[in-house]
């Protein structure tokens, strides 16, 4: 009986670990799978029962083409230009000079600040008297009399600019913060060895640097590009609703401004479509499945 | 370890006090700007709280569809804490129809007694021959002007006579003089435009919601005529308040309660005129605030006290004051002292004095204001943004969507 009972604990035993992930496990149904598997639901739901007619209305919807043009242009861009702003920053963090601590404290404040915060720090710096013509006029590069339009109805090209720079303003922290944390854990030694061999350092940063960075450079990326697909709040507090449309914002539209939840759940999975299609070919692309083996190919 | 039970003895005591008070849950979609907010908390909550010792109101700025879902998914989990919402008439027949306000047909006594509200209103919030809403504040339009723009206005024109002719010369003067695009309107979609625009419409003879009858052709033409002097970041306003603070425009026709904001802030720099003529009459699209009790209100007596008080006209006017919400209560204009508050007021109701619409509610299933508003909205980026013109064809098709939100045509 006691051989048994112990049997039994050691067996328990063995499960412990799961026990503790209970809670989170619940947590995660509770708050985040039935409200998704609803929103999927939802999606389908029509009058009568089951129905696709809500991924026929956004594939004939013009305004779902220009939110997935607009959507992909700003990833494009927008993750590359945070990338290569955020590698120099970290790199000249990673040098340690003094004076770092600070620049890197000053640095990570726009991550902490809240979207609607952020959109209105930029909101009121593209006014016309707004701070960033104020900052023109006061360098000498603007006439006070003629200040500059930033939010001219029409200017999309200009808008798309301007909201790259607001998103990579807050975004830009945390791509830096995650390859700052890749290049502390790459060893001094390698750069010193190159410098031996005679690199130059843009060769050390290419053929050392970079390489050994590449998984956290993968992590940066990856979360970057799904922070880009799901942005809007930016953009509704600088732009306004279906001004510059992108594919959250049309579901935050029609969800909340239309009343129309069927459509606005329609476009949230074409949207969790596009960010899992993403996330794999990425992995797939940079040789994550591959395994360790793989990857040391 | 004494000092750790003490603490923790008061913090139970204190807590137990605060859970002794009675909340009283109120939702609103009204005074959402900080200012607003920070108004009926500090100024006009404390008085019901004051008049009712042990009563906590706990005041919420929610959306139309937030606070809908909210009503309903409490009213589904059986677990109910709103009382009171404040809401909008674009909204009244989809609340209805969840089933989550009270009808108060036979609380009129109670609710409002002794006090006139607006008949256009009361008639917006009954259903089904019952009342569910009372209203309680008015939204309409008014012009605001920064006073450097007084010293382009036409030869032989008076602010209380202009006309959106007058007002396009007006603008053509300072744009010619200054370079200034000084008109500022609300663009953000689901804004004000409709209304805007909707009030033109009625100053030419039409009707609202209907945007291609011939009165309503000449009034997209005038803000076709009127758009080379619009501010370019038009498109970006959603309150043309900070824009008229900022003096980036100099004009703008908008809400009373922005326009009371902007001209409240300093009576010698801006001042107010009523919304202009059109060929027919002035025009102006009248929403409708409503308070309105929940269906499963948990503190059901304390809620028609709160409607009541938010009703009573020393109240409302008090509010009006504050942040130059129209009242809803005729007596209210009694109480507002004159100066720069019933300014406001009075240049307003000039402007209600007109043809007013007051905004009808869709009633086909599934129908919604919502696609109103975006309809208006796509004919001025349509005519006015790129530049096409009055297109009575592409007026026709667009009609036919608003029409489809409603059983019968809202402009017969």
């Amino acid at each position: 009986m006691a051989t048994k009972l112990g049997g039994l604990r050691t067996k328990l035993g063995s499960y412990y670990p799961y026990y503790l992930i209970i809670p989170a496990i619940l947590y995660y149904i509770a708050f985040w799978a039935i409200p998704a598997a609803s929103g999927v639901a939802l999606a389908f739901q029509g009058p009568k029962g089951f129905t696709l007619r809500y991924f026929q209305y956004v594939i004939r919807d013009p305004y779902f083409y220009q939110a997935l043009g607009y959507t992909f242009v700003f990833l494009a861009i927008s993750v590359t230009v945070e990338f290569i702003l955020a590698l120099a920053v970290a790199l000249l963090i990673n040098t340690g000079f003094k004076g770092a601590s600070i620049f890197l404290f000053v640095a990570l404040i726009p991550m902490v600040l809240p979207e609607i915060s952020y959109g209105a720090i930029w909101a009121t710096g593209y006014a016309q008297h707004g701070w960033l013509n104020s900052l023109l006029v006061h360098v000498g590069l603007m006439d006070p009399s003629q200040p500059m339009a930033w939010l001219a109805y029409g200017k999309i090209a200009r808008w798309m600019a301007l909201l790259i720079v607001a998103e990579a303003w807050r975004g830009l922290p945390s791509v830096m913060i995650i390859l700052l944390a890749g290049l502390q854990g790459i060893s001094k030694e390698y750069g010193e060895a190159a410098r031996i061999f005679g690199a130059t350092g843009f060769q050390t940063l290419r053929k050392i640097t970079i390489p050994l960075l590449k998984p956290s450079i993968q992590t940066a990326l990856i979360l970057r590009a799904i922070g880009a697909v799901q942005i809007f709040v930016i953009i509704t507090v600088i732009f306004g609703h279906r001004n510059l449309p992108v594919l959250v914002e049309e579901a935050v539209y029609y969800f909340r401004e239309l009343h129309q939840k069927q459509l606005g759940a329609a476009y949230a999975l074409i949207i969790m479509g596009i960010v899992v299609t993403l996330s794999v070919l990425y992995l797939w692309l940079s040789g994550s499945f591959k395994g360790e083996e793989g990857r040391g190919e | 370890m004494r000092k750790l039970f003490a603490f923790f003895l008061i913090a139970s005591l204190v807590g137990g006090a605060v859970l002794a008070e009675t909340t009283l849950s109120v939702v609103s979609r009204v005074f959402s700007p900080p200012e607003e907010q920070k108004f009926i908390r500090e100024e006009i909550i404390p008085l019901f709280e004051a008049e009712n010792p042990g009563v906590k109101v706990d005041f919420e700025i929610l959306t139309d569809s937030e606070m809908l879902d909210k009503l309903v998914a409490q009213k589904q989990a059986g677990n109910t804490t709103i009382d009171v919402l404040i809401s909008y008439v674009s909204n009244f027949a989809r609340l209805v129809e969840a089933g989550v306000v009270a009808d108060l047909t036979d609380e009129m006594d109670v609710v409002a007694p002794d006090r006139t509200l607006s008949a256009g209103f009361l008639a917006q919030g009954q259903f089904d021959g019952k009342q569910y809403f009372i209203p309680f504040a008015g939204d309409d339009y008014v012009l605001v002007i920064n006073r450097a723009a007084l010293d382009y206005l036409p030869a032989g024109v008076a602010l209380d006579s202009l006309t959106y002719e007058d007002l396009i010369a007006w603008l053509k003067n300072i744009y010619d003089a200054t370079g200034m695009k000084a008109f500022a309107l609300p663009g953000v979609r689901m804004g004000l435009l409709t209304y805007i625009v909707g009030s033109t419409i009625l100053a030419y003879g039409g009707c609202f919601p209907e945007l291609n009858s011939d009165a309503a052709q000449q009034a997209w033409d005038v803000w076709y005529r009127m758009y080379p002097y619009i501010n370019d970041n038009w498109v970006t306003y959603k309150m043309v308040n900070d824009a008229m603070l900022r003096e980036e425009t100099w004009i703008a026709i908008t809400h009373v309660a922005r326009a009371g904001m902007v001209y409240l802030s300093d009576p010698t720099k801006f001042t107010l005129a009523p919304i202009p003529f059109g060929s027919v009459d002035r025009g102006s699209v009248a929403g409708n605030n409503s308070l309105a009790l929940a269906e499963y209100a948990p503190n059901r007596e304390l809620g028609l006290k709160f409607i009541e008080f938010m009703t009573r006209p020393e109240i409302q006017a008090k509010i009006a004051q504050g942040v130059s919400f129209n009242p809803a209560v005729a007596e209210a204009v009694k109480y507002i002292p004159p100066g720069p508050a019933r300014d406001i007021i009075e240049v307003a109701n000039i402007g209600m004095s007109g043809r007013v619409a007051f905004i009808p509610g869709p009633t086909a299933e599934g129908g919604d204001w919502g696609v109103v508003k975006q309809v208006f909205e796509d004919a001025f980026y349509y005519i006015c943004a790129r530049g096409k013109g009055v297109d009575p064809v592409y007026l026709d098709m667009q009609q036919d969507i608003i029409n489809m939100q409603y059983l019968e045509p809202p402009c017969k």
